[in-house]
């Protein structure tokens, strides 16, 4: 007569040594541990995806006020010392001499040449 | 960690080092021992061997991405609620899919595991789903019955009561037969 621990091991043992589909597990599994390593590898410092997004967007910031510097000092040459005339009131206007004459309202009109040139920016 | 200590090491431990190294070796180790009565859990829920093997594989990978959340508690009632939360959204799935749960039920032969060898195996299949499930984390995931009981949704005693139901009635089905044999 078989003993409850006997039924116990029976049942185990069928339960354990059930393999089907096991292969198919195993290489998705090994898949995945791949691209975790892969993934490890790029990451410098371990964060959370808060933290990266936080990250992603200081570095975007950085990125548009460098870009929006750039535009700014790389204005128009307009004074007779063909340095530029100052950033434009509205960031987004990137304009060309012509520009300016047309909408002068939206540059600031000053010179920053050294010496400053004492006539009307226009 | 040297090849041969690895059989001998518990799960909380290969778990903490493969979190560590992500060494596919002790995974795998990890799998060969929880894969059978994972998928047989996953029955027992799922009722289609099919969606079982893919709740299983999916735990695992689960696993493998969640490891930088494991502490080193016990590993299996940990990872089989992984399992049982991958196996309710397969099941809140198809309820959407297919609209209502009885439908779902009629279509899928219930209680099917994909390979019944002989009649062990059919007895084993023939118990009630609940206590199958229970029969199986306790004897072969080695689970305490206080882990047990979350996993199931009930108390520590009635996890109790559902193995002991489902050990009496294997006891009763197999023992004569084995006696008439002898």
């Amino acid at each position: 007569m078989k003993t409850e621990e006997q039924i116990t091991a029976e049942f185990r043992s069928r339960i354990r040594n059930r393999r089907d589909g096991f292969e198919a597990a195993q290489e998705r599994v090994h898949r995945e541990i791949t691209a975790e390593r892969r993934r490890s590898r790029f990451t410098i410092i371990p964060a959370g995806r808060l933290a990266r997004i936080a990250a992603l967007l200081v570095l975007g910031l950085g990125a548009f006020f460098a870009w929006q510097t750039m535009h700014r000092n790389g204005a128009l040459p307009l004074c007779p010392h063909s340095a530029k005339v100052e950033k434009p009131k509205n960031p987004y206007v990137a304009g060309e001499g012509a520009d300016f004459l047309e909408h002068p309202e939206l540059y600031e009109r000053i010179c920053r040449c050294s010496p400053r040139y004492s006539g009307s920016l226009r | 960690m040297p090849r041969t200590d690895i059989s001998n090491c518990s799960d909380e431990a290969l778990m903490l080092a493969f979190r560590d190294t992500l060494d596919e070796a002790l995974f795998t180790e990890l799998m060969t021992r929880h894969y059978g009565p994972a998928l047989h859990v996953a029955e027992t829920r799922i009722f289609d061997s099919e969606s079982a093997a893919d709740a299983v594989q999916e735990a695992f990978v689960r696993v493998v991405r969640k490891r930088r959340h494991y502490d080193g508690r016990r590993f299996a009632p940990w990872f089989y609620t992984i399992l049982r939360n991958i196996c309710t959204d397969i099941i809140r799935k198809e309820m959407r899919r297919k609209n209502k749960m009885e439908a779902f039920r009629a279509e899928v032969p219930e209680a099917a595991p994909a390979v019944r060898r002989d009649e062990f195996d059919a007895l084993i299949a023939s118990l009630p789903p609940r206590d199958r499930e229970a029969l199986t984390l306790r004897y072969a995931a080695d689970l305490s019955f206080a882990e047990i009981a979350p996993l199931l949704d009930c108390s520590e005693d009635a996890a109790k009561k559902r193995v002991q139901r489902a050990l009496a009635r294997l006891r009763e089905n197999v023992v004569p037969k084995e006696d008439g044999e002898t």
